[in-house]
């Protein structure tokens, strides 16, 4: 009965608000048509727990979790934390902004199925995350050393991988030159 | 060859008997008989595109005579195609199936994908996405031929 | 942790051994049991997320078709229905009825060559020839309606491509009333009340309710364990509210309660193609800003060259949208800067967080029945591993 009272998702958002203090979750917003809180690092497992656990949220399935990479920001990582409540037929995103070198502390011990997207991203951009029981490479071979899905890093990659008669196995070579833009690709400017 | 052996194949035709060298005897039967062992890494599945075009599918890189690569080759997959290769008796074909495989198709610019002819040496590319029946039995018949010459030019 | 006693490691590789992707499992084996299970993934990791930042929309949806060639249509709508969120477009009534025919069709595809698998890794390698007899006619009428390969860019932003025939809608009632129940109640007999495939699937490769959900199962392998949880009842896109269809429930959460999910999945998917095709409306199939058909030559080449050449400008901003394909949620997150092409493309697979609760699902079970477990959760690695 008191989830029906929370029936915009703004109401909704300022419900799960009052449960902490003003400086855990700065921000909040409905973009396009799911409630988006933005949250700080510290407060980041203690509002999970909270939104898994309380009768009125009983988000007990965390979707996804990914990143984003804005090279021209300070903080130029953004974690979006994707939650589903099949009980109560909502959806949340959670962000939270963080830097290269500053770790941040993994959700497994709430949300099991956590531990291979928090691998993916340390595989991917490079953000490191604390108290993860393993943080093998997943998606690429353990000897490539850059992260892909970072803006900085060009699309084609910078090496490739031929196999060396010499040597009897497959080895990287750095890419001949630069790859090009290619050319099917029109100016974004044309009008 | 030389022209004395095939003057004594000449001789033997000529009494009567169906003659031919054991050059011809051994593309004859490596091109009627070789068993493929598909390797799938992207989206084409060469499995049943074998079946359609009649070769039998094995599936022990010991046993296989041609290697069938099909799909999008990643980097990580790239070892474990040399070593399934590396493990194949002598002599064998590679064929590339599908365009990602053939010149790495729409993944021409991801860092993921390698090609597979730098990886190991492509007798045979069958391009398409996915291959039809058609293309498959043209590519077979190309194999069949790549395999007749080589054996005969020794 | 425990360390168990002579217990060897195994690789058990490839996985599916027939079909598309690959995938590698290193198992910790006490004589025959499975105590622990490793999976790698990655083998068919083709880069496609950042190839979609690469990418316009248009060129992007030929991406996501690659994602997962067994089930049509099941991520390239996700990726569609992402940008008309995004554009605030709706889309036309006809438009979405073909849609909606076309996902289910490609569902009852993809769970028809689940059910083959399932079938073969238990010894009933009979269902391939059945399946493959139904699959190459279901893909003859995909094209039929797409007018071209089975894989294209038909399901775009602000309809599809082109309108079909008017005999296909006979071809397909043809289809759904004499062509696939009798190839449906012979897979139905072969395996249903079979007493090696029951013995080979029944009570193997258990997940309770609770476990599922926490694992971030969903689609078939949630609803097997009992969670009443469906995408195209719960978020209805498209004309899925046009629609009345039950959502089967299991509450065995095994091999066998996904495999007969799956069968009574197929007979909602036709039951729901038969409703949509009876109140077919009619009316325009793509909306007028995102076509080439125009009346003026000229017009038409520059739309042409705006639509293909430039792409589709996506107002900046960010959206998550999913779907219920074949294997569970698809998803996609898709973040823009207001460029044509988006700033980032993540896909939430399906399969992934399946792959990732494989040691629980196969704790304590023998080896032969890996492989079956691996089969009825239909896993497909291109789709996993993006």
């Amino acid at each position: 009965m008191e989830a029906a009272a929370y029936k915009t998702q703004e109401e909704f958002g300022q419900f799960i608000r009052l449960h902490f203090a003003r400086q855990d979750i700065p921000e909040q917003a409905v973009v396009s048509g799911m409630l988006t809180l933005t949250v700080l690092r510290a407060a980041l497992l203690r509002i999970l727990q909270f939104l898994r656990d309380d009768p009125v949220c009983r988000f007990t399935q965390l979707t996804d979790i990914t990143c984003v990479h804005y090279p021209d920001r300070a903080d130029c990582f953004s974690l979006v934390y994707h939650l589903l409540s099949p009980m109560m037929g909502r959806r949340l995103r959670i962000k939270l902004a963080t830097q290269e070198d500053v770790p941040v502390s993994s959700v497994t011990a709430v949300f099991a199925n956590a531990a291979w997207y928090e691998r993916e991203i340390r595989e991917m951009f490079g953000v490191s995350f604390e108290g993860h029981p393993d943080l093998r490479r997943l998606l690429t071979q353990d000897e490539t050393f850059f992260f892909p899905l970072r803006k900085t890093f060009p699309a084609a990659g910078k090496v490739r991988l031929v196999y060396d008669q010499a040597k009897g196995q497959c080895v990287y070579v750095p890419c001949a030159k630069p790859e090009k833009e290619s050319d099917v690709r029109l100016d974004r400017k044309m009008s | 060859m030389e022209i004395k052996e095939i003057d004594w194949l000449d001789q033997m035709r000529q009494q009567g008997f169906a003659a031919i060298t054991l050059r011809v005897f051994a593309a004859w039967v490596q091109e009627n008989a070789a068993a493929a062992m598909p390797v799938s890494m992207g989206c084409c599945s060469c499995f049943g595109q074998l079946q359609q075009v009649g070769v039998a599918p094995v599936f022990n890189p010991h046993h296989a005579d041609v290697l069938v690569v099909s799909g999008a080759l990643s980097n990580k997959a790239a070892f474990v195609l040399r070593r399934i290769y590396d493990q194949m008796p002598s002599p064998k074909y590679v064929i590339a199936m599908g365009t990602c495989a053939v010149n790495k198709g729409l993944f021409a610019h991801s860092y993921a994908v390698a090609d597979v002819a730098d990886i190991v040496p492509v007798d045979v590319f069958i391009p398409g996405c996915p291959p039809g029946a058609k293309e498959m039995t043209e590519g077979i018949r190309a194999l069949r031929r790549v395999i007749r010459d080589k054996i005969r030019n020794v | 942790m425990t360390i168990f006693e002579d217990s060897y490691f195994m690789n058990i590789a490839p996985f599916p051994a027939v079909g598309i992707g690959m995938g590698r499992l290193v198992a910790r084996l006490d004589g025959e049991t499975v105590r622990r299970i490793d999976p790698h993934i990655g083998f068919s990791h083709r880069g496609i997320e950042k190839c979609m930042e690469e990418a316009t929309v248009l060129q992007g949806l030929v991406y996501t078709d690659k994602l997962n060639r067994s089930a049509p249509f099941s991520c390239a709508y996700a990726f569609v229905l992402a940008v008309e969120k995004l554009l605030g477009i709706t889309v036309p009534e006809r438009a979405a009825y073909i849609r909606v025919i076309l996902a289910e069709m490609g569902r009852i595809l993809s769970h028809l060559r689940a059910t083959a698998n399932l079938a073969s890794e238990t010894g009933t390698d009979i269902v391939y020839p059945l399946v493959n007899r139904a699959s190459e006619r279901i893909s003859a009428l995909i094209s039929e309606i797409c007018a071209g390969c089975p894989v294209s860019v038909y399901i775009r932003p602000g309809g599809v491509r082109n309108d079909s025939e008017l005999e296909t809608a006979d071809h397909l009632f043809a289809w759904l009333s004499k062509e696939l129940p009798p190839i449906l109640s012979d897979i139905e007999g072969l395996l249903t009340e079979n007493r090696i495939f029951k013995s080979r699937t029944v009570g193997i490769g258990h997940i309770d309710a609770s476990l599922a959900a926490a694992a971030g199962f969903s689609g078939v392998n949630l609803r097997a364990s009992g969670v009443k949880w469906d995408l195209r009842a719960a978020e209805p896109y498209d004309a899925y509210n046009e629609v009345s269809f039950d959502i089967p429930l299991k509450t065995d959460g095994d091999c066998y309660a996904r495999y007969l999910l799956r069968i009574f999945e197929i007979y909602q998917s036709m039951s729901m193609i038969r409703q949509l095709l009876e109140k077919m409306p009619e009316g325009d199939v793509i909306l007028a800003d995102f076509t080439t058909r125009q009346t003026e030559v000229l017009t038409q080449l520059s739309r042409h060259f705006e639509l293909y050449g430039r792409g589709i400008a996506l107002p900046a901003g960010e959206v998550y949208s999913a779907v219920e394909s074949p294997l569970g949620e698809f998803g996609v997150f898709l973040v823009s800067d207001g460029g044509e092409r988006p700033y980032r493309c993540h896909f939430r697979s399906a399969g992934f967080p399946v792959m990732q609760a494989l040691d629980a699902l196969t704790e304590d079970c023998d080896l032969a029945d890996v492989r079956v477990i691996v089969a009825s959760l239909n896993i497909i690695t291109t789709e996993t591993d993006r």
